[in-house]
């Protein structure tokens, strides 16, 4: 339990913010939901960098985040056999796992920022930070009690993240083609969108199913070896 | 000094200004004004626009907007036994347009905010944040020549039979397996470097080129200044501008047009400095 605790600062944090942001929207009452959407997004990665800027210590640990992150943003070169066959939001989890939730949220919202900078920055960058942040920290915080170890769980969240990740990436693009959230025009997008997210559940299914048992083991002998991230 | 040479602070103060400005208004002058600028100055900074990729964006966001809201007055057709409105068609172009505008700013930023400027942003707001990245930037480049070192080795030793998809996707999945291995150990023996030249000291300091000028100063303030005559702009009924029921802009009045010159300013400023420094290059040419 204490060490849940340790992260339900930086959640309550982001609770509040959000709350905030909608309220103030509310109150303004005008139809600037992409500029609210984008600084809301924002604001909820910060809590998690204060956390991990005053969480992870040793410099072992600090490398070890920023080789992940290479390997996860490198994954998506290595494998070009499909598009949108990529392994990022499996490695995402995997570091949210086995190196907790501070590792797995700057992993994921770091992959984001640094993979863009060859696809292109957009306002989407700010929203993938968050999603794949979350995703990670997530799995950090569900492993705390070793949830994850269970292979259907396990199986369950990585489709979970998939769906997520494509939900919320609907809700970029509907917002950012026009200011207002039509739910019809949300729901028409989730529709066109669904190949896609087919895709994303799969990939992340097969590539959970073969990569967790290795690199799981590798991560868990590193863990051991060094004494990082106990 | 050319506008991509300004102190990253500058920057930071004219992109969010210009970004946040051109996302709250549907006023179609402003919005079109902000394009104008996004699209000259990405053609000036970044050498290159895509437009035509983003034409068919603002075109395919035109037609289908109409077919969602059936907001307006004016009935073009029925489609499906829904009004398609005039109205709608015009809201769809205006935020197309505002939506391109927003990107281009975005691409500019990019083109301009180089990887240092990022990391010294980054470090600003924490230390240890912008190690990871910088770190990470490094190891990319790294792990992909180690990934293609090792795919090679593997593929002369044949383990894999990679005639078939099975075999060549086992193939990779054991290459990134031993990639994640040689990676992590060296990572450990920079981490143990970095350890013993004091990284974990508490009063380390951060190395920056970036030097804060006389003329960022000018530039900051003078963002702020016209920050403050838009944004009284924007709140005012003045800017107010109506798609439905039907269009209708009425607030019009002489004074708009100082503010619209106030944001035109705002908004070409990297265009205007690029070029009274290249007009200040070639005179200072021709004098020698």
């Amino acid at each position: 339990m204490v060490v849940i605790k340790k992260y339900i600062k930086s959640l309550i944090a982001v609770a509040v913010l959000l709350g905030l942001s909608i309220i103030a929207s509310i109150y303004l009452q005008n139809e600037n939901y992409m500029l609210i959407s984008l600084l809301a997004a924002f604001i909820s990665c910060v809590p998690f960098f204060i956390s991990f800027e005053n969480n992870v210590q040793s410099s072992r640990e600090t490398v070890t985040i920023a080789v992940m992150i290479a390997l996860s943003v490198a994954g998506r070169f290595i494998f070009t056999l499909v598009p949108h066959f990529k392994p990022v939001t499996a490695l995402v989890i995997i570091t949210g796992m086995y190196f907790g939730p501070d590792a797995g949220f700057m992993t994921g919202s770091l992959t984001a920022l640094l993979s863009n900078m060859q696809h292109g920055q957009g306002p989407w960058t700010v929203f993938q930070m968050a999603v794949w942040g979350f995703i990670g920290f997530g799995a950090g915080i569900l492993n705390l009690k070793g949830l994850l170890k269970n292979r259907f769980v396990l199986i369950l969240y990585s489709a979970v993240a998939g769906v997520v990740y494509s939900l919320i990436m609907d809700i970029y693009t509907t917002i950012s083609t026009e200011s207002v959230f039509i739910v019809e025009k949300y729901l028409s997008y989730v529709l066109f969108s669904l190949p896609v997210m087919l895709e994303y559940i799969i990939s992340n299914i097969v590539f959970m199913l073969v990569l967790e048992k290795p690199i799981g083991k590798k991560l868990l002998r590193i863990k051991t070896k060094y004494g990082i991230f106990q | 000094m050319k506008f991509s040479e300004l102190h990253p602070l500058s920057l930071i103060v004219f992109f969010v200004s210009v970004i946040a400005f051109s996302m709250v208004t549907m006023n179609p002058i402003l919005v079109l004004l902000s394009f104008f600028a996004a699209l000259c100055s990405n053609l000036l900074i970044k050498n290159g626009s895509d437009i035509k990729l983003y034409l068919i964006l603002i075109l395919a966001i035109s037609i289908t907007n109409p077919l969602f809201s059936h907001n307006g007055e004016t009935v073009l057709f029925f489609l499906f036994d829904q009004r398609i409105t005039l109205e709608a068609f015009c809201y769809g172009v205006v935020s197309g347009v505002r939506l391109v505008g927003v990107i281009y700013w975005f691409r500019l930023f990019g083109a301009v905010f180089s990887q240092d400027k990022l990391n010294w942003f980054l470090g600003k707001m924490s230390p240890k944040l912008s190690v990871v990245f910088s770190m990470a930037l490094r190891f990319i480049p790294l792990v992909r020549k180690n990934a293609k070192d090792i795919y090679n080795s593997q593929l002369v030793m044949q383990t894999f039979d990679t005639s078939t998809l099975k075999g060549k996707f086992n193939l990779i999945i054991n290459v990134f397996s031993a990639l994640i291995s040689l990676s992590i150990e060296n990572a450990i023996e920079t981490a143990d470097t970095m350890r013993s030249r004091g990284f974990e000291n508490k009063n380390r300091s951060a190395f920056s080129l970036f030097r804060f000028k006389g003329k960022d100063i000018m530039f900051i303030i003078a963002v702020l200044i016209m920050d403050f005559v838009t944004a009284l702009y924007l709140f005012s009924p003045l800017e107010d501008f109506y798609y439905y029921p039907s269009i209708r802009f009425e607030n019009w009045e002489n004074s708009s047009l100082f503010f619209i010159f106030i944001y035109v300013i705002l908004f070409m400023l990297p265009v205007i400095n690029d070029i009274t420094e290249n007009l200040r290059w070639k005179y200072s040419i021709s004098k020698i």
